[in-house]
């Protein structure tokens, strides 16, 4: 008994000499956090080392159990189970100190490549999430709520304008929603409505202008999104943001006549 | 590379290599840069600093109170106080806790699984 307690007392005072060695290393010579196995990597050979030695010795000792039970009293056989417990959980933990001692470079390493091969893993998952087509789907659910914000931004507006029959020059006929009525709007109000709303330099663009405008790849059936059109010096806004906000933004609209909010401003 | 004396720990007491080993631990512990090297120090340091924020808090409770209801901005660097001197008091608490004490609850820590099963039994004998 006294050469068991003396050889536990060795190997705890060697394993505390690599101990004290890992750790100057770490702090003196290593202080880049590159150069360190992360604790995560720990946890996870310890959980595996833990659950493998539970599945091998716990399988015996219950084959052992299932054999012995009608001769052992009931205490007796969890006195057993306790003391398997925490052999267990104590040679789990001084194998994983012995790994973790004694190849801390490999574990980096390895650690590295499973954390890249997750993030693959991610990626792939996540490019298959989007392109899925259906109700369910990540884009389809991106593609609603982008409906829905602009529905919502449109119905909150009072700027919301609908162009009432064909656009032609600027001689167009609107209807100005306020308050979710329509009503006419007279065309040098129309002219102005613009620059009411947004400040100098505002203006509704001319039929020719929006002829030059580029919708974005399609979305949805309703949604586009109109770019800025670099070519024209124009700079495209909807009533519903501000002008500070001008550029691309989204403009949703069900019919060819139906332009909610859109304005331009030359750049300077 | 800067490198330090090589120390022979081979000619060093048990009990020196355990005082080495916490000095080195708590060097570790009480540093304010993330270093990446695992030490179940840091987890006790963060959960008493929570704990002596939640305390602190309490505490002061019916100043925060009374600066609520003024509506006074001084309430959040009273908040940030609290938060910062929860964190400095664990790590004082955790420095001046000894040495014995430190490697007893980093052991229970680190053999969590024994720890566990242990606690596991207590409860379950208390119980019974």
């Amino acid at each position: 008994m006294e050469r068991l307690f003396q050889s536990f007392q060795e190997y705890y005072r060697h394993k505390r000499i690599l101990h004290i060695k890992f750790i100057r290393f770490q702090i003196d010579y290593d202080l880049e956090l590159n150069h360190a196995p992360p604790a995560w990597t720990r946890l996870l050979i310890h959980i595996f080392i833990l659950a493998s030695l539970g599945l091998v010795l716990g399988g015996g000792l219950s084959f052992l159990l299932s054999n012995l039970e009608a001769f052992l009293p009931a205490f007796l056989s969890i006195g057993i189970v306790f003391i398997f417990q925490l052999f267990n959980g104590w040679l789990s933990v001084e194998i994983t100190d012995y790994i973790w001692l004694k190849h801390p470079e490999t574990i980096q390493t390895v650690a590295r490549v499973v954390s890249l091969l997750f993030i693959f893993l991610f990626a792939i998952a996540l490019s298959i999430l989007l392109q899925h087509k259906g109700t369910s789907s990540l884009s389809q659910y991106l593609i609603n709520w982008h409906t829905q914000t602009n529905q919502t931004l449109q119905r909150n507006s009072a700027a919301s304008v609908q162009i009432n029959g064909v656009a032609e020059g600027t001689n167009w006929s609107f209807l100005r929603n306020s308050s979710g009525r329509l009503e006419p709007m007279i065309q040098t109000e129309a002219k102005r409505f613009c620059g009411d709303r947004l400040g100098n330099g505002w203006q509704l663009p001319t039929a020719k202008q929006l002829k030059t405008l580029h919708p974005h790849p399609k979305l949805s059936r309703n949604i586009y999104v109109w770019t800025i059109n670099e070519q024209e010096n124009l700079v495209l806004t909807t009533l519903a943001q501000t002008s500070n906000q001008s550029g691309s933004s989204f403009v949703s609209h069900k019919s060819t006549n139906f332009f909610p909010t859109l304005c331009y401003k030359e750049k300077k | 590379m800067k490198s330090k004396p090589s120390l022979d720990l081979n000619q060093f007491s048990n009990y020196e290599l355990l005082v080495l080993e916490d000095k080195l631990l708590l060097q570790n512990e009480l540093a304010s840069e993330p270093f990446a090297l695992f030490s179940h120090g840091r987890r006790v340091i963060t959960f008493l600093g929570f704990f002596c924020f939640l305390l602190y808090l309490l505490a002061l409770n019916p100043i925060f109170d009374t600066l609520s209801k003024q509506g006074n901005p001084l309430a959040i660097f009273l908040y940030v106080g609290c938060l910062c001197a929860g964190i400095l008091s664990a790590q004082a608490f955790w420095e001046r806790m000894g040495c014995y004490p430190r490697v007893m609850i980093r052991t229970a820590l680190h053999y969590w699984p024994v720890t566990l099963t242990l606690i596991g039994y207590l409860v379950y004998g208390i119980k019974v």
